[in-house]
């Protein structure tokens, strides 16, 4: 015991007060500016209706399994594993905007909420809760995992990070393979390695330490499941070291949590520099591991998971039967009145957030972005439902893209900040030329669109919004290839049964012909014959 | 005597020998030559959007394909590839980057057919039109549009004797979801 607590205080004393084990190209040292992290995490109270997208990951339409009038609980399936999330009725279905970029409408379940909990509510098709029947931690068979992977989807589990893909889907080959050395399947010198991402490197993003400081228990909780759960080598929780407070109480819990069991590989507190972006998949993978991703493969094909904190809290919540049904969200920005971190359930608008914390005045005055000043969007409808994604909420004076931008100047300032190695001013140059080929062939979709080129742009030309439409174009370019595709072999089999028809119709007018050819003898004959008949017949009259 | 005979044999037989040696070669040429002309004609093909509209003159795609490479037909004959589709013909083929050919029509957004159900008679006649068989019916019963292989290609509006299609804008793939263009 006291050897493994050894290891965990050289972790956290010895290499947290140096830098990581590995560096990353570009990035930018910006000044934290995380708000409102004094007070407690409010949960607010809910509003009279939740507007829940009908969407899956893969932005596909889910069918809903409920209906207009019906009475919903709490973590009931709305669709198919997508939980509720509040006791109501649903009001209606219909197509409502959601929280994206570009106004988007989209079909979507309105509830209406039911505030008192009290009253019973007769419970309609509830998905089987899995949960109690999963047992202690060290059940490793593959029937536990399994059930606990489905409990998970059940659950409607997604990244908390920002871009809410579903967490057991993550798991899944990971879990399954007994073997740690199947887990390794491209890099073999790699360890299996478990990545809890804390970093948290958006400036003014605050949610992930607040959650860390008021549950730092049931993270290392959920870590330690997961962990067990997926067998791995190593398991690093990373946190930038601009969060001392966070970084103390999840050492606190860390120690607690060894007291009580025994492991042989202890959860890794790695502290990092504070460097932006050192909280986005593929930058933290690189400093914890030195293993960089290219965008045609997976983490986990280098062996390599990696989930946000609050999914690891999900996931403690998830073993305890609470369903993913809401999220912690910074209010922030230097317009904000009053600045907090609250947890908000999916489907609450942006104007009910903002009003019930006291920020009513930076709906009318300030402009509201969903996100942080370098990743988020302006939001425009105030309309907008909080999901999974939404990690962030900040007012600011102005508009921060009314800037004119001016020409480039070849400074190759964006080429010394990015952290995939990318050449921003040539893909920009290629873009605006719709030279889209070009851009993809210099590695556009390996951009993470941290936006550290618009940072330091001198130009103030928006760089990574100039991205995000040229992967919109080449995506759309694609799928028009693979309709033409389809079109092209409809096209050739339509032709070829035309071409089988034609050729049995002729052969079909072939074998008629032939059989003309040869009747006519026969039916003179026939003819003649008759004729002899008839001629024999009166004959034999006129004899009678 | 005998040498001379000997020699005027052994002079037919190399030429008897070297003929069949040049017929061979040059049918393999001829072979060589119509299998790259088959594969250049796939490549155009390609390149073509196979909307099968026959704005272009030809019945379909490839037969406008086999005309480009065989005959050398003009490549600003495709209304719905327009521009795109002619920069990447030019580039193919060494030719210039000439203007869509506008007497064969105009360059369209994305757009699909739509049977207005109520008026359709049940006649069959766009069925026999669609090119990439994406209309579904049977005689005297209403007819529909598989909507995602529906190309836009309008071959079913002539022959409808009620007039009941109509056409929508077309699905597109993402785009929905798309980034605008950032005004600077």
């Amino acid at each position: 015991m006291s050897k493994l607590l050894k290891k965990i205080e050289r972790v956290v004393f010895n290499r947290g007060n140096n830098e990581a084990p590995f560096k990353f190209h570009g990035g930018l040292e910006l000044a934290p500016n995380k708000l409102g992290l004094d007070k407690s995490i409010q949960t607010i109270p809910l509003p009279n209706e939740l507007v829940i997208p009908l969407l899956n990951y893969h932005k596909q339409l889910l069918e809903p399994v409920v209906s207009i009038g019906d009475h919903v609980q709490k973590g009931q399936w709305l669709a198919h594993n997508l939980p509720c999330p509040a006791n109501g009725t649903v009001r209606c279905l219909e197509e409502r905007e959601v929280m994206q970029a570009q106004p988007l409408l989209t079909q979507c379940i309105v509830i209406d909420v039911i505030v008192s909990s009290k009253t019973a509510i007769p419970s309609g098709t509830s998905p089987t809760n899995n949960c109690n029947t999963i047992s202690g931690y060290n059940d490793n068979d593959n029937s536990t995992n399994n059930l606990w992977l489905e409990t998970l989807q059940q659950h409607g589990l997604t990244g908390l990070g920002g871009a809410a893909f579903p967490t057991a889907a993550k798991l899944q080959t990971w879990v399954n393979a007994n073997n740690a050395n199947t887990k390794k399947a491209v890099n073999t010198s790699q360890l299996a390695t478990l990545i809890i991402n804390a970093a948290e490197c958006e400036p003014s993003i605050a949610c992930d330490e607040a959650l860390m400081q008021a549950h730092a228990d049931e993270i290392v909780k959920g870590i330690e499941l997961l962990k067990n759960r997926v067998q791995c080598e190593r398991c690093v929780i990373a946190i930038e070291d601009s969060k001392p407070r966070a970084i103390a109480k999840i050492k606190l819990a860390l120690e607690k949590q060894l007291t009580t069991t025994k492991t042989d590989t202890p959860i890794e507190l790695l502290t990092i520099p504070t460097r932006y972006p050192s909280g986005a998949e593929s930058v933290l993978i690189k400093i914890v591991t030195g293993q960089s991703i290219p965008k045609s493969k997976l983490p986990i094909d280098f062996g390599v998971v990696c989930l946000n904190v609050g999914t690891a809290y999900a996931v403690w919540q998830s073993y305890q039967g609470e369903p993913l049904t809401s999220r912690i969200i910074s209010l922030t920005g230097p317009a904000m009145p009053n600045p907090c971190n609250v947890r908000v359930s999916f489907g609450t608008s942006i104007e009910h957030v903002l009003k019930s914390t006291g920020n009513e005045s930076a709906l009318k005055n300030y402009t509201i972005r969903a996100g942080g000043p370098l990743t988020g969007f302006p939001v425009r409808n105030m309309q907008l439902p909080v999901s999974s994604k939404t990690n962030c909420i900040s007012a600011h004076t102005s508009n921060a893209s009314a800037t004119v931008a001016q020409p480039c100047i070849r400074c190759n300032a964006c080429v010394d900040v990015c952290p995939e190695y990318l050449l921003p001013q040539q893909l920009h140059w290629h873009i605006s030329a719709a030279n889209w080929q070009q851009s993809r062939a210099q590695n556009l979709f390996d951009c993470i669109e941290c936006g550290c080129c618009d940072v330091v742009c001198p130009s103030n030309i928006e760089l990574s919004n100039y991205f995000r439409y040229a992967k919109a174009q080449l995506l759309e370019l694609d799928w028009q290839e693979e309709q033409a595709k389809i079109a092209q072999i409809r096209y050739e089999n339509r032709n070829k049964r035309l071409e089988r028809l034609k050729a049995e119709r002729e052969k079909e007018i072939a074998f008629r012909k032939s059989k003309l050819a040869t009747k006519p003898a026969q039916g003179e004959n026939n003819i003649a014959d008759a004729i002899a008949r008839a001629k024999a017949r009166q004959r034999n009259k006129k004899k009678s | 005597m005998a040498t001379t005979l000997l020699t005027v044999i052994v002079c037919f037989a190399i030429l008897y020998i070297a003929g069949a040696w040049l017929t061979h070669i040059h049918s393999a040429a001829n072979q060589n030559s119509s299998d790259k002309q088959q594969s250049l004609i796939n490549t155009v093909n390609e390149l073509l959007p196979q909307t099968q509209c026959a704005q272009c003159g030809y019945p379909g795609c490839r037969p406008y394909a086999e005309a480009i490479v065989k005959n050398g037909i003009d490549i600003n004959l495709c209304p719905p590839g327009g521009d795109q589709t002619i920069e990447a013909l030019a580039n193919l083929l060494g030719q210039p980057v000439i203007p869509l050919n506008t007497e064969m029509g105009e360059n369209k957004p994305p757009q699909v057919a739509i049977i207005v159900e109520k008026d359709c008679i049940g006649c069959t006649l766009c069925i026999q039109a669609c090119p990439v068989d994406a209309i579904v019916g049977a005689a005297t019963f209403m007819h529909t549009v598989i909507e995602q292989d529906c190309t836009g290609c309008e071959l079913c509006l002539p022959p409808c004797p009620v007039d009941c299609i109509e056409l929508v804008p077309g699905k597109t793939g993402i785009s929905n979801w798309a980034w605008p263009k950032p005004a600077s």
